[in-house]
């Protein structure tokens, strides 16, 4: 345990630690982010993963591919790749919501806090797990719309689709982050979280065409996720290059990052304010 | 971990609380709202030596985890300040949690969906413990509270008792110099509650400095070297269990059992000009009337005159403990009703 | 005719867990978003939709899809209050009580069931509302007598299938899961907003033993329908009959099983 103390100091640790080094740092953000995610997501098991995260998406691709053919007479194809990007929201909305509302849950904020642990390499680390998830989410639905809907692209455009899901999958993410934020002071998190995703199939051009919806919705789309990342993903299978879609990914990607920061400074208030008034326990 | 930049000897107390003081606003009603301010702590002040065994002791609702939050750097002070190893509570936030383990009883405070070991290793990272020194670490504290070999189960399989002392390895994992326990011994049963008493001595024998906050006094008796009675948020007595009994040492308590006393009994003993005090307590089928008295006067012989024909089961005359002493303290401060609520806290 | 004083006292009980529910339901977050919130985003999204196409029927279509989708508001509503509903008594640890009382357990659930279908229908007054407001729909019944009796008979129905999907759903450990995953599935197969005829044939049979179906059928065939929609009515009814029947059979054996496993209490 601790050594016998020379008379001008006081007793040191004997285990070797540097919280707030950089390499603490890296691995709250990798080894911690992970174990968060098998912490804290509600969906992990099989059991659970397959219906939601798998059973879900593939039949809301079907009703809307069928509705929107039915509906506007378009090929079926334009309503599978726009649910396809959507369906990543399974993941980076719901999964940031129970994040945090699993930590109040389960009685850790206080366990948390009362830590060394550097705040931003803690936040980011819930990132990457959920950021996979939603991208693996989005392939499935790809595949499903190649195998049943006639969505049809080659290995140049797929490079180009990767690279926008990883983005979009990461402001979606970011924008749940935001939202799992909120909910912490608000009272339901889930309520916000279904929100958001079903705004998302209103908007963002995912359903209805950008230039079909009043212009107030269609200036909303372009500061939500999904809308660029989605055009971009939209061109290139109609035969664009990574130049000419470049912007819109770089765009996405800021919005992304916009969001991620926005979230960070909400949970550093948030954890002020608990600091200041007391607010951190209650279930 | 780098030694303080702060000069420090064997006298810099390892905890100091300087008029601790917490407010709190807040608010009454849906429609119209009211607006109000509840004191929790009154400006609260003690110190703590290294290596030393401090208790916090007092009835619920009386500061004692409010508290212990402004110490371990969740709860900013209104006022008043507190230092930590030497290091501000409110300027060196970062610092203090290097030095801290912080340990609650009751639910939460552990993810339950994973393994304990999961749970170990996801707080070695937060405290920043060198990754070659994690898994000999684990293992160590996973011994030091007897879990090996349950570390891979999850842990919302484990038993309060199994949950407890997990929080007391995530507690110990980057061995703080100073632990404070907020209840640890909340909801455990009789056996688990020894055990833990145990590993706490122990720590404290290897050098560890323990503020603990509890409300059953024999622990607080057995293992305190020190002890700090709150009430209504400030501390009303603070010494050692000697030192408190000393309070009422020179008295002796006489126990009657009753049946169905009435509140005019109680009166009538309470008007006797050699009562000091009179505290009762609610059993299942009886009363017990806890009288207190100067030691060497003989009242029982009154006592039951003053009961008339209250039926009256056991009688015994007996040294103060503790439990009395703290009883006494906090009935005469405000925090009981008078029908012993105190005590039938203290022993909960 | 007069009631037997056993079936007044079972009617009554149902009918006093039907308000008592209703009232609950009032106050939940969760419930106002899947009847309220989410049909009218998805009537929105139906109506924008119809728009593009640049719709031949007008008025027609915005009733057909204001109708629909108030009809998925409230299978959603059915599908996770009353699929969900015995999971979720287990959950709060009420089961235990109401297995316990002396009041039929199965009337306790159909009361229940019943009321999470009542107030699905906040969907469609949702849907119709917004569709009024928003885009300008005329509210018009083809067959005004008979829509009552669609409606008396959809509630019926659905809150049976509420009660059915209630007892197997819970032989599932994660009944949630199951919701989330026959939400969308069944608005395809129950023709809500897509015609039945427009999808692949071997749906047909399928749509047809599902209570949903007839439940669209009957109120669409009262507000748009050429003819009086009896047979859809008709159908409600037998399937809620058939539905009773099994839903009866699997909650015996599911509350035993509970019994006997010790799981009527799970945390």
């Amino acid at each position: 345990m601790a050594s016998t103390a020379p008379a001008s100091t006081v007793p040191t640790s004997t285990v070797p630690s540097h919280p707030g080094s950089a390499r603490a740092n890296w691995r709250i953000f990798w080894n911690g982010g992970q174990i968060s995610y098998a912490a804290l997501f509600n969906w992990a098991r099989p059991s659970i993963y397959i219906p939601t995260l798998l059973g879900a998406p593939t039949f809301q691709i079907l009703f809307f591919a069928a509705l929107g053919s039915y509906a506007t007479g378009m090929d079926p194809a334009y309503f599978a790749i726009g649910n396809s990007v959507q369906v990543c929201s399974m993941a980076g909305i719901y999964g940031m919501t129970m994040a945090v509302a699993n930590e109040r849950w389960f009685g850790t904020l206080p366990t948390l806090m009362a830590s060394p642990a550097n705040r931003a390499a803690l936040f980011g680390g819930r990132f990457i797990p959920f950021i996979v998830n939603g991208f693996l989410v989005s392939a499935y639905g790809f595949a499903l719309s190649w195998i049943f809907l006639g969505v049809r692209f080659d290995a140049a455009t797929l490079g180009i689709i990767v690279l926008a899901m990883v983005v979009t999958a990461f402001s979606c993410s970011a924008i749940g982050a935001v939202q799992g934020g909120l909910s912490l002071r608000l009272r339901d998190g889930l309520f916000g979280a279904n929100l958001l995703v079903f705004l998302f199939l209103l908007f963002c051009g995912v359903n209805i065409p950008l230039s079909a919806l009043p212009d107030w919705m269609q200036a909303v789309s372009q500061v939500l996720p999904f809308t660029h990342g989605l055009q971009a993903v939209r061109e290139a299978i109609d035969g664009a290059s990574l130049a000419e879609v470049g912007g819109l990914i770089a765009t996405e990607a800021l919005i992304g990052l916009a969001y991620a920061v926005a979230a960070f400074f909400l949970f550093r208030w948030l954890e002020r304010s608990a600091y200041r008034n007391a607010t951190l326990d209650s279930r | 971990m780098t030694t303080p930049s702060i000069p420090s000897s064997p006298d810099t107390p390892a905890i100091e609380a300087l008029d601790l003081v917490r407010t709190y606003r807040t608010h009454l009603g849906v429609i119209r709202r009211r607006s109000i301010e509840v004191e929790a702590v009154r400006g609260i002040s003690f110190e703590v030596r290294p290596g030393e065994l401090f208790g916090l002791l007092g009835p619920n609702g009386a500061g004692k985890t409010t508290t212990i939050k402004m110490l371990v750097t969740l709860l900013l002070p209104t006022a008043g300040s507190a230092r930590v190893m030497g290091y501000d509570v409110v300027r060196d936030t970062t610092e203090v949690r290097k030095r801290i383990g912080y340990v609650f009883g009751g639910e939460g405070g552990l993810y339950d969906r994973i393994s304990g070991l999961d749970n170990l290793r996801f707080f070695a990272e937060l405290y920043g413990v060198e990754p070659a020194a994690q898994r000999p670490r684990i293992d160590a504290m996973l011994d030091l509270v007897g879990l090996a070999g349950r570390e891979r189960e999850k842990v919302e399989g484990y038993s309060r008792g199994m949950r407890q002392r997990l929080h007391i390895a995530r507690g110990l994992l980057h061995d703080p110099p100073v632990l404070f326990l907020d209840e640890p011994s909340l909801g455990l049963d009789p056996v688990g509650a020894r055990e833990l008493r145990r590993t706490i001595a122990d720590l404290v024998a290897a050098g560890k400095t323990v503020l603990m906050t509890t409300h059953y006094m024999f622990e607080a008796d057995a293992l305190c070297e020190r002890i700090a009675v709150i009430n209504g948020g400030k501390i009303v007595a603070a010494g050692t269990g000697s030192d408190l009994k000393a309070v009422i040492a020179n008295r002796t308590i006489v126990e009657i059992e009753t049946y169905g006393v009435t509140a005019e009994a109680v009166d009538r003993l309470r008007a006797d000009p050699d009562v000091i005090a009179v505290n009762t307590e609610d059993q299942d089928q009886s009363q017990i009337l806890l009288i207190q008295s100067e030691r060497g006067t003989e009242i029982t012989q009154r006592l039951i005159q003053h009961l008339g024909d209250t039926r009256i089961g056991k009688i015994s005359a007996r040294e103060p403990t503790l439990e009395d002493a703290y009883v006494h303290l906090i009935a005469s401060t405000g925090g009981d009703d008078g029908n012993g609520a105190a005590r039938a806290a203290a022993v909960a | 005719m007069t009631f037997s004083p056993t079936f007044r006292s079972d009617a009554h009980q149902v009918a006093r867990v039907w308000a008592f529910t209703m009232r609950i339901f009032m106050i939940s977050d969760f419930f106002i978003l899947t009847a309220v919130v989410q049909p009218i985003i998805f009537a929105s999204i139906a109506f924008f939709l119809f728009q593009v196409g640049g719709d031949a029927a007008g008025e027609q279509t915005l009733l057909f899809a204001a109708l629909g989708t108030g009809m998925m508001g409230v299978w959603s509503t059915t599908l996770f209050g009353g699929g969900g509903a015995i999971a979720w008594q287990r959950w709060e640890h009420t089961l235990e009580l109401l297995v316990a009382a002396p009041r039929r357990y199965d009337l306790t659930l159909l009361g229940q069931t019943l009321a999470t279908t009542t107030f699905g229908f906040y969907s469609m007054i949702a849907t119709l509302a917004w569709g009024v407001l928003l885009f300008g729909m005329p509210l018009d019944a083809n067959w005004p007598l008979v829509l009552p009796l669609s409606l008396l008979a959809a509630v019926i129905g659905l809150g049976i299938m509420g009660m059915l999907l209630a007892t197997t759903f819970v032989l599932y450990r994660h009944a949630n899961a199951l919701s989330n995953l026959l939400e969308y599935p069944v608005w395809i197969a129950t023709g809500m907003l897509v015609p039945l005829a427009l999808l692949p044939g071997w749906l047909g049979p399928i749509s047809w033993v599902l209570l949903p179906t007839w439940a669209v059928e009957a109120i669409r065939g009262a507000a748009i329908g050429a003819e009086p929609p009896w047979l859809a009515i008709a159908m409600c009814l037998i399937l809620a009959v058939v539905y009773y029947v099994i839903a009866r059979r699997v909650l015996v054996y599911v509350i035993d099983k509970a019994r006997r496993d010790a799981t009527l209490n799970l945390a």
